[in-house]
């Protein structure tokens, strides 16, 4: 191989994969905040992670039109072309990622006037689970491991099984307790954000798994 | 096409039929004691573009000529292995060198018109072949073949060597057809030209294949990605300076995930 033969081209990539991996550290963070907002009842955090958003849609764009540039100007093939491809696809879940978390802030402030709280019960439990799969579809990504990869597929199912578990204690609660309906129904909302935020999880990871074997695969299924 | 078409030479090589046109077993050539390509088995489809690509030097010309025996109009190449046409060995001792090509058309990478006329151009394979048909519709249907009817009707009888260098070519190309090749072979057709006529060549390659086996040799790995159904792979032996195939592959898997690093190393620009 002759060295350094695009270089400028490989700097391009390098920059394009560290700009994916601070979008997704953005919305990791949104995620996270917008659940801390809701467990340590912190409203300014919750306005905060709604603010942030725009930045992180900016953040989205200015890849993505990254992403058109490197395809009309350097008419990449094979696994350059991969490699663009899935970041196009890849930026697109983050942002809803953070969109994810947006919402959750969101609702946490809707449940402030919730007159009678409910426990959060293993709504935590569910957070860690899809956080951890976020973070790890992130480090399959910045090292392109498709094992680690092909593992937060697999943790999906676990996800979506406490996902499960949370509707039915929540609708448990509300049954015995009709007054906390509301509050309730909004802790559903939170439950089903974060089981997307899972499901966006398992799409990076299928992304990171085409830009290294060339197989588009559907394991979300 | 050709209602009064009479063939111009008795048939030494059987009909074009088959899923291949070309096959290619355990082939080498040498020029001299040097041996410029080896151990080649390939197969090209029939009415399909397959392209041959590859860094400066690798073979890729020398296994083209070596399809139609144009490597013998050098005098110390020669080839081993065989190259069957259809199924019959191009190099047995009975097969014509000339019938060869005929069947099995060249365009080269500069426009090469003879300073005649248009007319005479197109008309001038056909002549020599002792075509007895309607010559004016021969050379009619291939200028519209490739394109260059509409440009060139009102003067036919002017110099082909006025005309540009893109018209200048897909003439060459016309010429190329008016013998009823069955395959044409192109080495880097496009090269010499500019954007514009290069995309009208690559057009071209497209509207003749559903008619012809084309196989192009070509620099431009766009190109290739562009207009070639089937992508060969070659690269000189390691150790040799000999140029193999190294991978096929239907175009579309060679410039989305091909097999072997040598050839992502190449189509990504990381060598060449």
């Amino acid at each position: 191989m002759t060295p350094g033969i695009r270089a400028h081209f490989e700097k391009q990539l390098t920059q394009l994969n560290e700009d994916v991996l601070e979008l997704g550290s953005r919305a990791r963070r949104a995620v996270a905040d917008g659940l801390r907002a809701l467990m340590e009842g912190d409203a300014d955090l919750a306005r905060e992670v709604i603010a942030a958003d725009v930045t992180i849609n900016r953040l989205r764009y200015d890849i993505e039109f990254e992403c058109y540039t490197l395809l009309a100007t350097e008419q990449p093939v094979a696994s350059d072309m991969r490699a663009i491809v899935a970041a196009l696809t890849i930026v697109n879940d983050l942002e809803r990622i953070a969109d994810h978390g947006k919402k959750i802030a969101r609702i946490y402030l809707r449940m402030l006037e919730d007159l009678r709280p409910i426990p959060l019960g293993e709504v935590p439990v569910l957070s860690e689970l899809v956080l951890a799969m976020l973070e790890r579809a992130l480090r399959a990504f910045a090292t392109r491991d498709v094992a680690e990869a092909e593992a937060v597929c697999r943790a999906d199912d676990q996800a979506d099984a406490q996902y499960k578990c949370v509707f039915n204690a929540i609708v448990n609660q509300m049954v015995e307790a009709p007054q906390r309906i509301s509050a309730g129904t909004h802790l559903i909302q939170v439950a089903h954000e974060l089981e997307r935020v899972g499901d966006r999880a398992t799409n990076v990871a299928e992304r990171v798994i085409y830009t290294v074997t060339g197989e588009l695969i559907e394991l979300n299924i | 096409m050709f209602a009064n078409h009479q063939p111009i030479v008795p048939a030494t090589i059987p009909a074009p039929n088959g899923e291949y046109a070309i096959e290619a077993q355990g082939l080498s050539v040498f020029y001299g004691g040097f041996r410029a390509v080896k151990d080649i088995a390939l197969k090209v489809r029939t009415r399909k573009i397959t392209a041959f690509i590859g860094p400066s030097g690798c073979g890729k010309s020398t296994l083209l000529r070596a399809f139609n025996r144009m490597n013998e109009l050098i005098p110390t190449a020669h080839a081993a292995g065989a190259v069957l046409y259809h199924g019959q060995d191009i190099y047995a001792p009975d097969v014509d060198p000339v019938e060869v090509r005929r069947r099995i058309g060249m365009v080269f990478q500069k426009a090469n018109p003879f300073p005649k006329t248009i007319y005479e151009n197109v008309a001038w394979g056909a002549t020599i072949n002792g075509y007895r048909g309607n010559m004016a519709e021969l050379v009619e249907q291939s200028l519209r073949q490739t394109a260059l009817w509409d440009e060139v009707k009102d003067k036919l009888q002017q110099s082909a060597l006025a005309l540009s260098g893109g018209q200048q070519q897909r003439l060459c190309i016309a010429r190329a057809i008016a013998v009823k090749p069955d395959i044409i072979l192109m080495d880097e057709p496009a090269s010499a030209l500019d954007p514009i006529a290069t995309l009208k060549i690559e057009e071209l390659m497209r509207e003749l294949a559903g008619a012809y086996t084309l196989v192009i040799v070509t620099h431009n790995m766009q190109q290739a990605a562009r207009v070639s159904d089937v992508t060969a792979m070659m690269m000189l032996a390691d150790s040799q300076r000999t140029g193999m195939v190294i991978e096929v592959g239907s175009t579309k898997t060679i410039f989305t995930r091909p097999k072997d690093k040598r050839t992502e190393d190449y189509v990504t620009g990381r060598f060449g």
